[in-house]
């Protein structure tokens, strides 16, 4: 069994008899940054909110399992920002971290002046919090989620409102709790290619259902270009694959081949299938970004993606 | 995690600015009030001259009769009090000029306005919870929500009992400006009555902040905190108590009012009965039962907005 830190089985929530959120089952392991990608409304804040003892599921339960101490004990190593981060408007930065500095029994003034740095609010750090920009707030919100030091970091859309810098900031920060910390993640993001970039592990959630859950490694496999054969006769495809040095390829069904290489070449391969007298049902070279794929698995022709 | 939680809350209440600015609010509502009773010469506006006065005083009326029977005599025109216009004096000996200290803190508790100034700071320091969300910082179980909430409360109760003491003090500051004599009055009676005005008015703050966690409103405590504060309710109370008296088989003294914390708090005496005493304090550890089951559940049931 892999070394997980969360586990989720058929976790549920509902809401006036609607499943916000229905039987999700997570493993999120330790030192992973997990994505969790899913529209508006999919229950990814939801989720959230469960598992750092925000809302009360409905069905189903989660349990830390890298904590010995279980719930309790995980959640006093837990930081949050989900949705909005919660200041205090008529407090200062520095101010609005002392507030849950104090609730944390940390009385030190430099470890606060430390985590504004962190997250570039150093200099801003006797401003009202409700002068703030939308930007700004988000980094402050970041910088109370990491007072404690904890060991799971949750962070609902913290790239919301950033400009490019500052999603680059955020990024490398994130890569660098979980490098050099050993910070497990998890993150939601709708900017799939930002959320690509740093995590190791995903879920996708449609309609609170969890729709798949994979490595960067599976995932990105998935999204590579490809051609995509279609057949009822995919063993008597396979030899002319290899002969023809096509030799990277995965069978994905009794229908389905996915071919990796010499992607320029389908003429070839399609004349050669032909030449054996096998017939196709389809073939054509296949692209696709994480974002393409994650609309495809959802079955969503547009709309936002968050 | 308690005491933590406590300094939090407690450091988040130095921060507003109405935690301040309510006790100069109470300052200058409480010298009004002083000079009200203390300086301000009820008999001289309307007209009414010393024997009158001792003429009514006599007859048996206490101080808020002689008052009440010198406002009908000129409104009313009836012919008790004869107003001498020609006589009118703003200022003068108060009806209260020569009364004690815990009298005239009676006087100040038992117009409720401190409590409406507490009800004013813990809607601002209860709704604000809700407005900001701040909880969700906090990763805690909803079971563990209760310490917050009793970390919430104390920070209430010190503010209560801050305002209690200067309200006392206002009163001794008033007295030593325009009383007769500044006289302490310290009895046992005089110091039961501090302390249990003191637990009604802690126990009302408590509730406040219940109905602004119920209602996630910081308009709602506010609001409903005001209106008890203020007598609004007193109509109601009378249909209340007329309904109840005419379908209940219930004495001829009963009334709604007495089970209400504000109508104790308005109603006690420095020279309580000990029925109004016992009222008082069942009174209060009923809503207080009250405040911290409706908190308690509202904590385990509630998801986070």
């Amino acid at each position: 069994m892999e070394d997980y830190l969360l586990v989720t089985e058929n976790l549920s929530k509902l809401y006036k008899g609607v499943a916000a959120v229905d039987k999700v089952n997570l493993h999120i392991k330790k030192g992973c940054i997990y994505g969790l990608i899913g529209k508006n409304g999919a229950g990814k804040t939801t989720i959230m909110k469960m598992i750092s003892g925000m809302a009360s599921p409905s069905s189903g339960s989660f349990s830390y399992v890298g904590f010995n101490g279980g719930t309790d004990e995980a959640f006093s190593r837990i930081g949050v920002l989900i949705e909005a981060p919660a200041l205090q408007p008529n407090l200062t930065a520095y101010d609005n971290m002392k507030m849950k500095c104090l609730a944390y029994g940390i009385g030190d003034k430099q470890y606060i002046n430390d985590k504004l740095e962190l997250v570039g609010l150093g200099k801003v750090g006797k401003k009202k919090a409700g002068k703030f920009s939308l930007g700004m707030k988000q980094r402050l919100g970041i910088a109370l989620a990491l007072v404690g030091e904890p060991d799971f970091l949750i962070l609902d859309e913290p790239i919301n409102g950033l400009d490019p810098q500052g999603i680059v900031e955020v990024r490398e920060l994130l890569t660098k709790l979980n490098e050099e910390k050993k910070m497990t993640i998890l993150i939601s993001s709708h900017i799939l290619e930002e959320l690509a970039k740093v995590a190791t592990d995903y879920a996708i959630i449609n309609n609170g259902v969890i729709i798949e859950e994979s490595t960067n490694a599976e995932l990105k496999e998935k999204c590579r270009d490809k051609i995509v054969i279609k057949s009822a006769d995919v063993s008597k495809i396979l030899p002319i694959l290899d002969s023809n040095d096509f030799s990277d390829y995965q069978v994905i069904d009794n229908n389905t081949i996915y071919v990796y290489n010499r992607l320029n070449d389908i003429s070839i391969l399609n004349m050669e299938i032909a030449k054996a007298g096998i017939m196709l049902d389809s073939i054509g070279v296949e692209a696709s970004d994480l974002e393409e794929y994650f609309l495809k698995v959802t079955g969503t022709v547009t709309g936002d993606i968050a | 995690m308690f005491l933590r939680l406590f300094k939090s809350e407690l450091f988040r209440a130095s921060k507003f600015k109405s935690t301040y600015i309510l006790i100069i609010v109470l300052f200058v509502i409480s010298m009004f009030l002083n000079l009200v009773t203390l300086k301000f010469d009820f008999l001289g506006v309307y007209g009414m001259d010393s024997e009158q006065y001792i003429r009514l005083a006599e007859g048996g009326n206490s101080m808020e009769g002689v008052n009440d029977a010198a406002q009908v005599g000129t409104i009313m025109g009836e012919s008790m009090v004869t107003s001498n216009t020609e006589e009118v004096k703003i200022l003068g000996e108060g009806l209260f000029y020569s009364a004690d200290i815990p009298t005239l803190f009676q006087i100040h508790v038992s117009d409720l306005d401190p409590i409406m100034l507490l009800a004013i700071f813990v809607g601002i320091f209860a709704g604000d919870i809700i407005s900001t969300g701040v909880n969700k910082n906090l990763v805690i179980s909803n079971n563990k929500r209760n310490l917050l909430f009793a970390a919430r409360a104390t920070v209430i109760a010190i503010y209560a009992v801050i305002i209690h003491i200067f309200t006392w003090l206002f009163t001794l500051f008033g007295a030593a400006i325009w009383a007769e004599k500044v006289d302490l009055g310290w009895s046992q009676h005089a110091v039961g009555y501090w302390f249990v005005s003191l637990l009604l008015t802690i126990v009302f703050a408590i509730l406040i902040y219940a109905i602004t966690v119920l209602t996630k409103s910081k308009a709602a405590g506010i609001t409903i905190g005001v209106v008890l504060s203020t007598g609004a309710l007193s109509l109601i109370i009378s249909i209340a108590d007329w309904a109840i008296k005419k379908k209940l088989d219930v004495k001829s003294d009963f009334s709604v009012a007495n089970y209400l914390l504000t109508e104790n708090l308005g109603s006690l005496r420095v020279d309580y009965t000990n029925t109004a005493l016992i009222r008082a304090l069942v009174v209060a550890a009923f809503y207080t039962v009250v405040g911290i089951v409706v908190v308690a559940v509202i904590n385990k049931k509630r998801d986070l907005a």
